[in-house]
């Protein structure tokens, strides 16, 4: 047998795949085992009734195979799911040029199955079923599998965080519980400072006279353009789509109209979410952001911060003020509802540059993206920077 | 060659570390990767198959002890 290595698949089986299955709705058994699973971990009201209409539904909106149920699996013990790992479908475009691809997604191993090897073998088996695989993968042990898999490790995803309300940020957010207690850069060293002297006010006035004079040295207003937060995704977000991807000839989610009306609108996720639609002269679309507004109960490690996500922007390459304009408007509209602070995500240099132009400060990456391709998908780049990735992509917004 | 040896080699720590009471809930070394390795190597050095199941129970040395028993293995 071939040992496992972090580099490489293992290029032999044994016969740790029995015991995965991957979920079939027409089996009642494989809804009874997910829907005990989610119970266990996620969701106390989950019936196999409610997980077979929620997959049903699923599978309607499938971009990869509409109709076909979204690939999940389990690996079952006597019957009970011990471990799961769930896709969302997706198309991508890389180079110009579209397939399909999934987001691996919700690997979980129940706590008394960690460290053996049920997680590897769900793991094994999607990837084997999915031609090409995405993951966004933050714990270290998870991406030692990924790797192990053939999963190329693109690096983590830088993340940025716009402070609105610098004052209350500096005095209540907690370093180490948000995962960032030993690392360095000016919001970590300000917030340490602030928190050891008291002196969160001062130091968040500060910091807003600082970041006001970065924007007026480094904006790039343009009058001509209309942005307006919306109700719903831009019909005419087709066109928008097209000239971001052909100028960019890179590798990203196909983020047409259909993808931002299922990812962002459908089956009530319209709630969650704020669209803004920046629009020129003509009336033609420009630009458009998506924005996941604060919880009403938000994540405790907050300690009643409230963030929003940039989830979504979406511009040109030859029209990077339309998404500067995009920008300043998120920022207004989160200001007018009490938001704290707007964080976001970004690995391609146009977006990083537009945020860093609106003194989004950067802070260390926690998700890495992993990428996979299979026998029948593009060559993948493996360059973090020609991948348009956001915060909104594999769900990763769910997080604050 | 002792399980414990097999254990050391793959997990990457001292073998004097390594006694029937060695779990994976103690060693942060022993996770989900290196415990499919630990399988592999123990199927090729006795000679044995360890089915799903009897991998999935493998959670410390005494166990492992055990599987490879029943599987006619020796030491």
């Amino acid at each position: 047998m071939t040992r496992v290595t972090e580099s490489g698949p293992a290029s032999e089986r044994s016969d740790l795949q029995e015991g995965v299955v991957r979920v079939d709705s027409g089996h009642r058994e494989h809804l009874e085992a997910l829907a005990s699973f989610y119970r266990k971990v996620w969701d106390e009201s989950a019936t196999a009734d409610s997980v077979a209409r929620s997959r049903a539904r699923e599978a309607q909106l499938n971009p990869a195979a509409p109709g076909e149920e979204v690939p999940t699996f389990l690996f079952l013990l006597e019957g009970e799911a011990v471990a799961h790992l769930s896709t969302i479908p997706v198309r991508i475009s890389v180079g110009g040029k579209t397939s399909v691809a999934h987001w691996l997604k919700g690997l979980w191993v129940l706590p008394e199955y960690r460290n053996g090897p049920v997680g590897f073998a769900v793991l094994r088996e999607a990837l084997e079923q999915v031609d090409t695989g995405l993951a966004l993968v933050g714990d270290p042990a998870a991406r030692r599998l990924f790797t192990a898999l053939g999963c190329e490790d693109l690096g983590p995803i830088p993340n940025y965080v716009s402070v609105l309300n610098p004052a209350r940020v500096l005095r209540r957010v907690s370093l180490d519980s948000l995962g960032f207690g030993g690392t360095s850069g000016l919001l970590p060293t300000l917030v340490r400072f602030s928190q050891s002297t008291a002196v969160a006010g001062v130091s968040g006035l500060m910091y807003r006279v600082a970041s006001g004079g970065w924007r007026a040295l480094r904006g790039m207003e343009n009058d001509t353009l209309t942005v307006s937060p919306e109700e719903g995704t831009p019909a005419d977000a087709d066109q928008l789509w097209s000239r971001t991807d052909g100028a960019r000839q890179g590798a990203s989610l196909v983020r047409d109209a259909r993808y931002l009306e299922r990812r962002y609108v459908a089956d009530g996720r319209g709630e969650a979410y704020q669209v803004f639609h920046a629009r020129g002269p003509d009336d033609r679309l420009e630009a458009c952001a998506v924005v996941r507004r604060p919880r009403a109960q938000g994540d405790p490690r907050l300690r009643g911060i409230r963030v929003a996500t940039l989830s979504e922007v979406l511009c040109p390459s030859d029209r990077p003020e339309s998404g500067y304009e995009v920008l300043k408007a998120v920022e207004r509209w989160a200001r007018g509802r009490d938001v704290d602070a707007i964080v976001a995500s970004a690995t391609h240099p146009e977006l990083r540059s537009l945020l860093r132009r609106r003194a989004f400060l950067p802070l260390p990456g926690n998700l890495h993206l992993l990428v996979r391709g299979g026998p029948e998908g593009p060559d993948l780049p493996n360059d973090l920077g020609r991948w348009w990735v956001t915060r909104g992509d594999s769900n990763a917004d769910k997080v604050f | 060659m002792k399980p414990e040896t097999v254990v050391s080699r793959v997990v990457g720590v001292p073998e004097d570390a390594v006694h029937d009471g060695t779990s994976n809930e103690e060693l942060s070394e022993w996770d989900s990767l290196a415990h499919v390795n630990l399988v592999l190597e123990l199927e090729q050095v006795y000679g044995v198959s360890i089915s799903t199941a009897q991998a999935v129970k493998m959670k410390d040395v005494a166990t492992i002890k055990d599987v490879l028993r029943s599987a006619g293995a020796e030491w």
